[in-house]
């Protein structure tokens, strides 16, 4: 809390001294000017006394004063005139010394005030000086008058007479003028200046010794100075007294002798109160009428006091100690023989009046008057002032004398006399007496430590009739200053705060300043911190208004410690902002940049108007901040607060520039930075790196650590990164503008430091040759609208190998979007990343904060692959086909080698044009992981053949690849990964990498439904019926509109190859949602690998044959496993396809709008025959029985019996017309041929072909009752009714057999014959098989 | 019908305000701050007198010429401002206690979600509303 340096009671006592004035002779001046001061300066140090002083009051008691006070003026002194005045308060209070702060604390607030308020003391005792003496009151009334000569004058005794008479004079004038004089017998004290070196001694003694004899003993002093010669060096050791009162008073004279001289006539002021209240209300020494104006001059005046060096004087240079003493000597002197007695007598004197008066009844006039009038100041308050006492009338005495109690130290009399005068000016409703002498009262009360509540409603109703009543402000002010020090002194901090306040006005806005600053002080006291705060700011804004801007900027800055983070959003805005231009005024442009930058920051609630005011004055004061620093040769960026920058979406790439795009091509994808957001692509990538590292290297390294070019913000904490000479670093950056309002930025760029090992360059200074080092690509405008994001690509492109720091960015900032608008500053931003370490991470709640600049190295060339592919249309059909030529281009200067393509979609990506793949062996050894891997490996990697296996610089290489749309409608991507070495192998990095992805957008093509039965109808080898069934799915309603060809029917398979007897239309041509029906006949081949036979279904071959070797490649990719790496390898489980993949090759028409595109496809489709007989039994069981127990592995009994049943099937070929002539031959042989295929590929059967006798056939289930089983005896199988033979794996085996039948009717042939089996080597019953054939023969008689 | 809301912390930084003009906010933030020191007023005197620790509600703190200020404080000091128009005469003491202890059981509402940390500022847009309803009297 701010102390004042003196207590209360001090400060009352100084403020009410006795005033002695002084008349001095020229020459008297004049020797005391030797010293560098006049007469009343030389007395001033002394003025106060050392000794006790004593004095007898009426009642006999002795008084005793401690170190009495006297104030010494000269006669001629007048209060200044209220410019003047004003101009000394403004300068007493921004004059005054700063003050040390002090820590306070209040609640959770600590607050850093400072611990006085030394402006306030100054200006509280620059108001009290600049008073006028007004009548109702004696304090202020000189007392004595001591006049001085000189021994040098001609005629000392004379010139004493003269100047006794001009005082006479002086006093004999109308009594309203000044000096005004305590009573009208003045004590006078006469003083001979003595120069101790240049005056006669002899001379000046007999001059005092004639003065003793005509003055008194007594009234007389022989001041002997000057005793020294000024002489510096001597100088040095003494003591120097005067300085600290001199410099108080310096600034007042300087000050009065610029004040013009035609104010100074008027200064024997002439009115009384009256002419004062005129003065008060029109020009107050504080009132705000052109005070501007004057503070303006002011300022200048100060300048010029500022700019001309106070000459460094020396004071008392002639005085030696004795001389001093004497001084000393004088004032004690003075006061002891001739004041103190003079004092007594007058009291003695006044309070003998007084007493008289008592027994005096009042007048009538003023007894009727008390009956009759409301009694209460301000009740009538139309009748003020108009009362006057004449300077001797009794109620004045009484004043007069509780005056003299009151200076003099003896408080309780001058209580009593104070109260008693008090209820006459009351009665007789002289009101500004009647304030006066409540104000005394209450002082006086106070000061004798007898106030009570009382006392300080006197001192209330005294402010407010000297407020409210007589109109007299600047006595309420006086008051007020007085009360509130009294109320502080007795804990009442909220009755003082209270009457500060009122006292502030909108007369005098530093007054108002600083009586809020002390009424803020007071709620502090009484623990309001809030209020405290909200009175600091009225204070601010008073001491703003009142162009005390250094205080304004302090007031506010205490205020702000209160209002931080407490939420109240509105009004720390106001501060921020007040704050800011106040900083800026006086040229602390470091605050007001950064109140302003608080301001700009964070969400704000105030309009967009507002924020771009805000933003245009940040960026005005930035700039007369920038041009201040600039002059002193400081050129420094300043760090900008907006927009915001997040560091958390951060990201760094390094890597290769693409290439100038060429139509028709499409430059690899690569990596860019949304690529950071798939985290699940990014680890397919990883994958596919992985396993293209592993192929390189041959073994499996053992940390495998993927490269990186992509780093984002938590990564580049923890990793550098490296960068290669030549290629650009970009960096990606998230800003974000919290304002409402649009902000421009120009000329973006990012700040390094490059070391290249020898020396530091940074771009941060203007530098031409920095661009040797780095290429800074600059950003020409963004422009970021209020309250959104933008994100912004910032590169750099190192062109010397070294170590690169970015440091930030560096933009140019204009608010507003004026198109006038010129305040445009250039700023930058630090681009700080969060440091994480894997050390702390425990502590990592400390590390929070830690943050370091984005390091890299640039490391010399490395080999850049571009690889550029021909464009293709995204949207596929299903299954469509499509070439890609990839051109592979060595843009660096050093060679590379080992080019490898990785995809993580083997199967629709096919390297068949520049590579056969000689891998047909079909079978693979799965069963151990690492073998897996192995194939994986080789399934989804390939490698390009370059020759001499190394690219040098400049050479590209052409190759094609295939790529095909899946089956299913969707969107799709086809990865690419394409892995190339540097062929120095220590070189970093060691690989490099281009990504590439194709996104499809798939749609329906065609559905192709296989059903397939065996043939009865073989001849020769066993045979297979294929009914396909093709639709196009494509529906009327879709935007792509297809027309499918069908070109050609192939069969890749082990067992089958396609007959080509099959007759086909010309074309095949399948609209939306038509279908077409083929029947093919597939015969049994049985090869080591498989083999494509092909049907075409169209005339038109070429176009068939273009793409045989890719439709051969994909749909041999299609009979491998399709086992990839993102499988997992220890469930899957592959079942080769026995019987082959059904190809249908096409080609579509899609048109889109206008767009014509001819498609070319493929469609896969795993042929599986159906050997089961659509029996209704079967049906029947299969609806018998729902219940599948799905957890039984195991195959079932009976469906290994089913498996069993169905090892050989058999045919029979025959005549199924046979014409014989019974008549002529009884018995007709019909030779018939029994193929039996084994349908198994493993085992080697025997098979036993039974021809049973019809008898021992057992009854089986009839379809109808057409026809009997019990064969006619007109049927008999020929020759052994057993046939074993030995059948290997998928052949076919020929048994002839003989029928003879005896008479015409139709038989059937397959119901007599049964084929069982056994694996050959095995001792196991024979297994009946259960291929039923129901084979007519049909014989007739032909009679001739 | 109310015009000003304010929701005032144990330490007398705001929790939550609405107005029903926003562009009059700073306005009626400082009515609402000037309000606090009455609160703290009352406050001081009902500890001395002991008054009936279950009233809440405060009465009206203070009028100025546009605005009449009312005021409730709950018992773990959490300050509720009304600021009602001077020239509204419809809105009597019992209307404005009704008010207060709709709002007050809106923020023991806000409190007890497990989502809200006490001492923040109340920004929920569902509480906003219901404030909002109650200062126009449509609930």
């Amino acid at each position: 809390m701010a102390q004042c340096k003196q207590s209360p009671q001090e400060f009352i006592k100084n403020v009410f001294t006795p005033q002695v004035a002084i008349m001095c002779t020229p020459i008297a001046e004049k020797s005391c000017q030797k010293n560098n001061l006049d007469f009343i300066e030389l007395l001033q140090p002394f003025s106060r006394l050392n000794n006790d002083v004593h004095y007898k009051d009426p009642l006999g008691a002795n008084n005793t004063i401690h170190s009495l006070k006297i104030t010494f003026l000269d006669i001629n002194w007048r209060p200044p005139q209220t410019p003047l005045a004003r101009k000394l308060l403004n300068s007493s209070v921004s004059n005054a010394p700063e003050c040390r702060n002090k820590i306070f604390q209040i609640g959770e607030h600590i607050l850093d005030i400072p611990s006085g308020t030394p402006w306030f003391e100054s200006w509280r005792d620059t108001f009290m000086r600049v008073q006028y003496p007004s009548d109702h009151e004696f304090t202020k009334h000189f007392l004595a008058c001591i006049l001085v000569v000189s021994s040098s004058d001609n005629n000392p005794v004379e010139t004493v007479e003269k100047l006794a008479q001009s005082l006479n004079q002086l006093h004999s004038r109308e009594p309203g003028k000044l000096p005004k004089w305590f009573s009208s017998n003045i004590l006078k004290y006469y003083v001979i200046v003595h120069d101790n070196i240049e005056g006669d001694m002899t001379l000046a003694v007999k001059t005092f010794d004639s003065m003793k004899i005509s003055y008194g003993t007594t009234s007389c002093f022989l001041l002997k100075i000057n005793s020294r010669s000024p002489n510096p060096e001597s100088s040095e050791h003494l003591p120097d007294p005067w300085s600290q009162f001199i410099n108080s008073q310096m600034d007042m004279k300087e000050c009065k002798t610029s004040v013009d001289n035609n104010s100074m006539r008027t200064s024997l002021e002439i009115g009384q109160e009256a002419e004062e209240v005129r003065n008060v209300s029109n020009y107050h020494p504080l009132s705000p009428v052109s005070e501007d104006s004057t503070l303006t001059d002011y300022v200048n005046d100060e300048d010029k006091l500022s700019k001309i060096p106070m000459k460094p004087k020396t004071h008392g240079a002639c005085l030696s100690t004795d001389d001093v003493e004497q001084v000393k000597l004088l004032v004690y002197e003075f006061a002891k023989s001739r004041l103190l007695p003079y004092i007594e007598k007058q009291i003695l004197m006044l309070n003998d009046v007084v007493s008289n008066k008592k027994g005096v009844s009042k007048s009538l006039f003023s007894a009727t008057k008390r009956w009759f009038s409301p009694n209460k100041p301000g009740a009538s308050s139309v009748a003020v002032n108009n009362l006057i006492y004449s300077p001797d009338s009794p109620e004045l005495q009484i004043r007069r004398l509780g005056d003299l109690y009151f200076m003099f130290g003896h408080y309780s009399l001058a209580f009593q006399a104070y109260h008693l005068a008090k209820r006459d000016y009351n009665t007789d409703q002289a009101w500004l007496y009647y304030a006066g002498a409540l104000e005394m009262a209450a002082l006086a009360a106070f000061m004798a430590n007898e106030s009570s509540r009382k006392t300080f409603d006197y001192m209330e109703e005294s402010i407010t009739t000297y407020l409210n009543t007589c109109k007299m402000p600047q006595f309420a002010t006086r008051a007020t200053i007085l009360s509130s020090e009294c109320l502080k002194c007795q804990a009442m901090y909220g009755e003082a705060a209270h009457q500060l306040i009122r006292m502030t006005s909108e007369e005098s806005d530093l007054r108002s300043a600083l009586l809020l600053e002390q009424a803020s002080y007071c709620f502090l006291q009484s623990k309001m911190a809030r209020k405290y705060a909200f009175h600091m700011v009225l204070s601010g804004h008073r001491f703003a208004k009142s162009g005390q801007r250094k205080h304004s900027l302090r007031c506010y800055k205490q205020a702000y410690q209160i209002y931080e983070n407490t939420g109240w959003d509105l009004a720390s805005d106001h501060i921020h902002y007040t704050i800011g231009r106040q900083a800026n005024n006086l040229q602390h442009f470091d605050e007001a940049v950064d109140s302003f930058v608080k301001l700009l920051k964070g969400e704000s609630k105030q309009t967009p108007l507002q924020q771009a005011l805000f933003l245009k004055e940040y960026l005005t004061i930035l700039g007369s901040k920038l041009k201040t620093e600039s002059e002193a040769d400081q050129v420094q960026n300043p760090i900008l607060p907006v927009p915001e920058l997040d560091v958390n979406s951060l990201m760094l790439l390094v890597g290769p520039t693409r290439p100038l795009s060429t139509p028709g091509k499409v430059s690899a994808l690569g990596i860019t930075f949304n690529s950071a957001a798939d985290q699940s692509a990014e680890t397919k990538w990883m994958k596919l790196e992985e396993m293209l590292v592993q192929e390189a290297e041959g073994g499996q390294p053992s940390v495998f650590k993927p490269i990186v070019t992509l780093h984002t913000a938590n990564k580049l904490g923890k990793s550098k990164p490296v960068a290669i000479i030549n290629e650009p670093i970009q960096i990606f950056l998230n800003l974000f503008n919290t304002l409402q309002t649009l902000l421009h930025l120009k000329d973006i760029y990012l700040l390094w430091t490059f070391n290249t090992g020898t020396d530091i360059v940074s771009n941060e200074v203007m530098d031409s040759k920095k661009d040797e080092y780095i290429k800074t690509y600059i950003t020409k405008a963004v422009a970021i609208e209020g309250a959104s994001k933008q994100e912004l690509i910032l590169s750099l492109t190192p062109l010397m190998t070294g170590h690169m720091t970015i440091n930030g960015f560096c933009y140019t900032l204009t608010g507003s979007n004026a198109a006038m608008e010129t305040s445009f500053i250039k700023g930058k931003q630090l681009i700080l990343v969060p440091e994480s370490t894997a050390k702390n991470v425990q502590n990592s709640v400390d590390n929070e904060n830690k943050k370091v600049v984005i390091e890299v190295d640039v490391v010399p060339p490395a080999p850049c692959l571009q690889v550029v592919f021909s464009e293709i249309h995204h949207d596929f059909l299903a299954n469509e086909l499509q070439k890609v030529s990839v051109d592979f281009c060595n843009t660096s200067s050093v060679p590379l080698r080992n080019i490898l393509m990785a995809t993580s979609v083997p199967h629709l990506l096919s390297n068949c044009e520049f590579k056969c793949d000689t891998d047909h062996s079909g079978t693979h050894d799965l069963s151990t992981p690492a073998a897996r891997e192995k194939y994986v490996r080789k399934n989804h990697l390939t490698s390009v053949p370059l020759p001499g296996n190394v690219l040098e610089p400049g050479q590209t290489i052409p190759i094609h690849i295939w790529i095909r749309a899946p089956n299913v409608k969707g969107p799709t991507s086809i990865d690419l990964l394409i892995y190339y070495e540097n062929v120095v192998k220590t070189s970093i990095p060691r690989y490099r990498l281009v990504r590439h992805s194709w996104n499809l957008m798939v749609q329906e093509s065609i559905s192709v439904d296989v059903s397939t039965q065996a043939s009865h109808n073989s001849k020769i080898v066993e045979e297979l019926a294929l009914a396909l069934k093709i639709t196009n799915l494509n529906k009327v309603q879709n935007s792509v509109l297809t027309e499918v060809m069908l070109l050609n029917v192939g069969l890749l398979s082990k067992h089958w190859t396609l007959t080509k007897d099959m007759v086909t239309p010309k074309y095949i041509n399948l609209h939306s949602q038509q279908s077409a029906h083929i029947l093919l006949k597939a015969r049994r081949a049985v090869k080591d690998q498989s083999e494509y036979s092909s049907i075409p279904l169209s005339r038109d071959k070429k176009s068939i044959q273009i793409h045989t070797n890719a439709y051969l490649a994909f749909a041999r990719k299609a009979e491998k496993p399709p086992l990839t790496m993102f499988d997992d390898f220890d469930t899957f489980s592959f079942k080769p396809n026995k019987d082959g993949l059904l190809l249908l090759q096409w080609q579509a028409l899609a048109i889109e709008g206008n767009k014509k595109r001819i498609v070319n496809g493929q469609t896969q489709i795993p042929v599986e025959i159906n050997r089961k007989e659509e029996d209704v039994i079967q049906m029947e069981h299969i609806l018998s029985d729902p219940i599948i127990d799905i957890s039984d592995k195991v195959i079932s009994e009976e469906e290994a019996a089913q498996i069993a049943q169905k090892q050989v099937s058999y045919n029979l070929v025959y005549h199924s017309v046979v014409e014989h002539n019974f008549e002529e031959k009884k018995m007709c042989i019909v030779p018939v041929k029994i193929l039996l295929h084994s349908i198994v590929d493993r085992n080697v059967l025997s098979v036993v072909v039974n021809t049973t006798e019809p008898s021992v056939k057992p009854p089986t289930i009839r379809k109808s009752n057409l026809f009997y089983t019990n064969a006619s005896s007109n049927f008999c199988w020929l020759g052994n009714t057993k046939i074993l033979r030995t059948l290997h794996p998928l052949t076919t085996d020929t048994v002839h057999l003989a029928v003879v039948v005896t008479g015409p009717g139709t038989f059937d042939l397959g119901a007599h014959i049964q084929v069982s089996c056994k694996k050959v080597d095995q001792a196991e019953s024979y297994i009946l098989q259960s291929c039923q054939i129901h084979s007519t023969l049909i014989v007739m008689n032909v009679a001739i | 019908m109310a015009v000003c809301v304010g929701i005032i912390g144990k330490d007398n930084s705001p929790k939550f305000f609405t107005c029903l003009n926003p562009a009059e906010e700073l306005n009626f933030q400082y009515k609402v701050l000037s309000a606090l020191d009455v609160v703290e007023e009352k406050l001081n005197c009902g500890s001395k007198g002991a008054t009936d620790l279950r009233e809440l509600y405060l009465g009206m703190l203070y009028t100025l010429e546009t605005h009449k200020i009312y005021g409730y404080v709950t018992n773990t000091k959490i300050k509720f401002i009304i600021v009602v128009d001077s020239t509204n005469m419809a809105l009597r003491d019992n209307e404005i206690r009704s008010m207060f202890r709709k709002i007050h059981s809106e923020y023991a509402d806000i409190v007890c979600n497990p989502f809200y940390i006490p001492g923040e500022p109340i920004c929920s847009k569902s509480f906003t509303g219901s404030i909002k309803n109650i200062m126009t009297g449509t609930v």
